[in-house]
């Protein structure tokens, strides 16, 4: 058997109903490495291992059974970035402002997931409020990088990629309103999905951005991440933006190739609007010419230029953030990292037209994005312009921190997946973005899984020892 | 460029330096934000009416 830290999924899931695996003995297995490996990544924020085992006893006890009704990630355990609720666990948010916040409820993700089977470890990391860090000067340390713990993570998901890549848990979720799931998926060297808007409800999550915020899921392999999606996504009533769509198998294609897909390539946003570190660059292009070798048909094509994608994605984002946040601005600004009171500030000065023009600009641009599917199956374009950068720099913070792709997905809408492409010369992971037509998630999954087969990125993994461990005293 | 202000209660708890930045941040951005739209053009709100209550 694989080490089980590095397990997947639904790899797990079957040796568990198969009786091959105890989930005690996984969760026991995986707690042990958080307990080993966390203080040098400080990914999780709240455990309960107590409850985390007892949950998986109590799965062992029904497979002991010989119950036929179990879920797809029975006993498999899974984290929640820390602003998505579960029942009487705390919801910090990573800030001090929600230090003493108890769930009342599971959000729905979290009741999805349970219902599946799968045993929660922990609340991970985040910015606070998914919008300012990477802090210092938060009750909690940040979430450091297992590829080298001197690096940032990503953000704002930040335990979740850490403790994705470090072989916490298989499967934790993120948010993403800018490109939180998949920054954070792109300098951990995971696949994270920002399903399309209405995909997967947002009840029981705070809020960032009403009509940005999404929840994806951050795994290490392209079948894991369509196995979360599919047991996260669907029809709430609670959520009013929840689409009343059917979930459809987002697995059913990824064994079937690309060959005759039309891929369109977005390069001026690496290239021109922003210029790309040389590493990223020619990661783009040999992926590129994967999955041309593979079958499909690869045509360049443009769209508005990134800066007005994240100014539109800027102005909505901030001015509903500051909405939330307007009594906690007043009453307790000192409460708030520095990082995450710069970000919000500018949301308060927005107009009331400001927005609505943001709206509208948005409007037209997804309108504008969406004709792209009338000719091709997919579109490819980057993620962060570089790799991770150095996560105490202030400087290279400021300077690389903006430097993404993926504001205008949250833009128009469609669904974008993260995919890693390889490393940086310091072996630092690098990624790109599948973006597809509105709830065609399977599609991305099929192209990335083709992609994967052929480059196998996917299969490395950090070696904590000499990554992740904490400087002697 | 037409400046946008942070609100006076805000900039009172945060005070006039983070306060002027802010201000400079969205001035900036509301000048960049592309509103090349036509006059019929309508916003991205969720506002079909079947949401504004619990859905059933």
């Amino acid at each position: 058997m694989n080490e089980l830290h590095w397990l997947e999924a639904h790899e797990a899931a079957e040796l568990i109903a198969s009786k091959k695996l105890s989930p005690v003995e996984l969760t026991q297995s995986l707690l042990n490495r958080i307990e080993k490996y966390d203080p040098g990544l400080n990914a999780f924020l709240t455990m309960r291992p107590e409850a985390s085992l007892a949950a998986a006893k109590e799965a062992e006890d029904i497979v002991m059974r010989d119950d036929t009704s179990l879920g797809p990630l029975h006993g498999v355990p899974f984290a929640l970035k820390d602003i998505i609720d579960v029942s009487s666990w705390p919801t910090t948010a990573h800030s001090k402002i929600l230090a003493d916040n108890i769930a009342e409820k599971d959000a729905e993700v979290s009741a999805r997931l349970k219902a599946a089977g799968a045993i929660l470890l922990g609340k991970l990391s985040t910015h606070e409020f998914a919008l300012g860090g990477p802090s210092f000067d938060l009750p909690w340390p940040p979430a450091r990088n297992p590829w080298g713990r001197e690096y940032y993570p990503g953000g704002s998901s930040s335990g979740s990629g850490a403790a994705v890549a470090a072989g916490f848990v298989p499967i934790a979720l993120g948010s993403d309103t800018g490109g939180s799931v998949r920054g954070p998926a792109s300098m951990n060297g995971l696949l994270g999905m920002k399903p399309t808007y209405g995909r997967v409800s947002r009840n029981g999550v705070v809020p960032l951005s009403f009509s940005l915020d999404n929840v994806g899921p951050l795994t290490r392999t392209v079948r894991d991440n369509a196995l979360a999606l599919s047991i996260i996504s669907g029809f709430d009533t609670k959520d009013p933006a929840s689409a009343e769509l059917s979930v459809p198998n987002f697995s059913k294609d990824l064994d079937i190739g690309v060959k005759d897909l039309r891929i369109g390539v977005i390069r001026h946003f690496y290239q021109k609007d922003m210029i790309a570190g040389d590493d990223v660059i020619a990661a783009m292009e040999e992926a590129l010419t994967v999955l041309s070798d593979s079958g499909a048909q690869i045509q360049e094509i443009n769209t508005h230029p990134l800066i007005d994608y994240a100014t539109c994605n800027r102005i909505i984002l901030l001015s509903e953030a500051c909405a939330i946040h307007q009594e906690w601005l007043t009453n307790r600004a000192n409460d708030y990292a520095e990082s995450t009171l710069s970000r919000l500030l500018p949301g308060t000065a927005f107009s009331a037209v400001d927005y609505v023009q943001a709206l509208r600009t948005r409007a037209r641009y997804a309108a504008e994005f969406n004709t792209f599917f009338n000719n091709f199956d997919a579109v490819i374009t980057v993620n962060n312009m570089e790799a991770a950068f150095p996560i105490e720099d202030s400087a290279a913070r400021e300077k690389y921190y903006p430097r993404q792709a993926r504001a205008p997905f949250n833009v128009t809408g469609n669904p974008a997946l993260a995919v890693p492409i390889g490393f940086s010369h310091e072996g630092l992971p690098i990624s790109m973005q599948i973006i597809t037509n509105q709830f065609d998630e399977a599609m991305a999954y099929r192209v990335a899984a083709t992609y994967d087969k052929v480059t196998q990125w996917t299969a490395k993994h950090p070696d904590l020892d000499k990554t992740a461990t904490l400087p002697a005293e | 460029m037409n400046i946008r202000n942070v609100p006076e209660e805000i900039k009172t708890a945060v005070g006039e330096e983070r306060a002027s930045k802010a201000s400079e941040t969205a001035s900036a951005a509301a000048e960049r934000l592309d509103r090349d739209n036509f006059w019929h053009q309508e916003s991205a709100n969720v506002y079909r009416a079947q949401t504004w209550t619990e859905k059933k």
